[in-house]
């Protein structure tokens, strides 16, 4: 489901539908077939590279949620489990090192925020390795390094290496929270994932208080939100993961 | 010119190149040249968008550069690391930075060649986007990386303030001179090297080339061949340089 929502989300299926259309009109110049072809794929991408649909879309899923504050964490021992968000595997000649996507830095930087806020017991960085074949560092080690570089002290973070997504995410920390006598958890990830990664933290049996990380690629110029762009395709393919995997969580049981 | 091109070889040019397509059939639907058209877009993102095309092409660009070999360390010899730009990330109240691919690439290959040639001093070159003035430059993210691999913080100076290749090779040229370096290695990007060593020779710096590879899509080798949003910034990239290297030709800023 995820690669194919890559190739609809990105520049691969305008270019390709708009190679098969041309084809198509070069064999059979008077089919209304490739021109509905072609009209229906260019309404789609149109509509989807525009950063305020997705943008008014995710507002829906993060309705309810807002910025985190002090005050919404009661007395009491607090964890804050922090959620990756995807790495990238730079290889050399001879070296490899791998960096957080934009997507995983805004949730370690609102991670380092809400730790400068509330002081808790700890920060549960929570990510396996993206990819296992190539992948030698997972994201919960990606994650400390860039906690430790805003500031946080390396022996706050403890490290869950081996979850793949969301439901294992929430599986994977709850005995480490246990052993710990956690009462409170701050729960740190991107605004669209908030309401599947609650649901599946409440499915483990689990409350989080919610910690919006905000979107990274939000234009900072007024006219990049009516203008295609990749970001605002990426932010769509983001938002349609979000819808259909709620339901698919709720239906295997991993979404209360 | 260069964010026109970037624009155009971007999933953005071809969205809207593939919506003037469909403007232009439901407007002239028998019209010839529009179906003419159609076709030369399609095969034009086709081919720029699949990943092995730009690939190939940038290997003839930067033929005669490849990766340094051999151990020798010579005294007096410095690596100069040319960053590529920084991805931005504001929080609710502050903003980060991370490193993008492709200055991650340099950052690895100059902590190989660090570990080859032992050289005296490492530059760590680039500034922070014109946009924002308070962004932690490019390069105090690459030192950090560099340390991260290894390097030790008392080997590396940084060059915060350029803009581009030729502020870079200008800013730099007085930092090595200072330092009495005679022997200068150059890391950067394959695509990029021929308009990075004639930047440097137009200030007075002859470097030598350190290549550092291009990760490009996953490695899954289909991928290399249908067209893909990597495919297309190689393409923007090469584009980059072929109008790139006679600009700065005609103002002399390449020799």
């Amino acid at each position: 489901m995820n690669a194919l929502l890559a190739f609809v989300f990105s520049a691969s299926a305008p270019i390709v539908a708009l190679l098969v259309s041309a084809i198509w009109l070069w064999r059979t110049p008077a089919s209304r077939g490739a021109r509905r072809l072609l009209s229906a794929t260019a309404a789609f991408c149109l509509v989807a590279s525009l950063q305020i649909v997705p943008y008014s879309v995710s507002r829906l899923l993060t309705l309810g949620y807002h910025p985190f504050r002090a005050g919404d964490v009661p007395p009491g021992p607090t964890a804050i489990v922090l959620f990756g968000g995807g790495d990238e595997l730079v290889a050399g000649w001879a070296d490899q090192l791998t960096i957080t996507t934009p997507t995983e830095g805004a949730r370690v930087l609102e991670a380092a925020r809400v730790y400068r806020m509330i002081a808790p017991v700890m920060i549960v960085s929570s990510g396996g390795r993206p990819d296992p074949l190539t992948q030698v560092e997972s994201s919960s080690t990606t994650m400390r390094d860039e906690l430790v570089r805003m500031g946080v002290p390396a022996n706050a973070i403890v490290l869950e290496s081996v979850s793949r997504n969301s439901h294992e995410n929430a599986a994977l920390v709850v005995p480490i929270l246990q052993s710990r006598g956690i009462q409170h958890v701050v729960l740190v990830t991107s605004d669209t994932h908030m309401r599947r990664a609650i649901g599946a933290m409440r499915a483990v049996g689990i409350t989080p208080i919610p910690a919006l990380a905000p979107d990274p690629r939000l234009p900072v110029d007024w006219y990049w939100w009516i203008l295609p762009t990749s970001d605002s395709l990426e932010a769509s393919r983001e938002v349609a993961r979000e819808i259909l995997a709620i339901p698919y969580y709720f239906a295997r049981g991993w979404w209360k | 010119m260069a964010e026109l091109l970037t624009f155009v070889l971007s999933a953005s040019g071809a969205v809207v190149g593939f919506l003037v397509c469909a403007v232009m059939l439901l407007l002239f639907p028998r019209a010839v040249w529009v179906r003419r058209i159609t076709m030369a877009v399609a095969v034009g993102y086709a081919g720029a968008s699949v990943y092995v095309v730009p690939a190939l092409l940038t290997r003839v660009w930067a033929s005669g550069y490849g990766p340094l070999r051999g151990s020798a360390s010579a005294p007096n010899t410095a690596i100069v690391l040319l960053g590529s730009g920084e991805e931005q990330i504001y929080g609710w109240s502050d903003p980060w930075s991370v490193m993008n691919q492709t200055e991650t690439e340099r950052v690895v290959e100059t902590a190989r060649v660090f570990r080859l040639i032992s050289p005296t001093w490492i530059v760590s070159s680039g500034g922070g986007p014109s946009y924002d003035p308070s962004a932690r430059p490019s390069s105090e993210a690459m030192r950090e990386a560099l340390i991260q691999l290894g390097v030790p913080a008392s080997r590396i100076l940084s060059e915060s303030t350029s803009r581009d290749t030729h502020d870079e090779a200008v800013l730099i040229a007085p930092m090595l001179r200072a330092r009495d370096i005679t022997n200068v290695v150059l890391v950067t990007s394959a695509v990029h090297m021929r308009r990075s060593l004639g930047a440097f020779r137009a200030a007075g710096v002859s470097a030598t080339p350190a290549v550092a590879p291009a990760s490009g899509p996953a490695r899954i080798w289909y991928k290399r061949l249908l067209p893909s949003g990597e495919g297309l910034e190689a393409s923007a990239q090469l584009a980059h340089e072929l109008v790139g290297l006679p600009y700065y030709w005609l103002r002399g800023w390449y020799r």
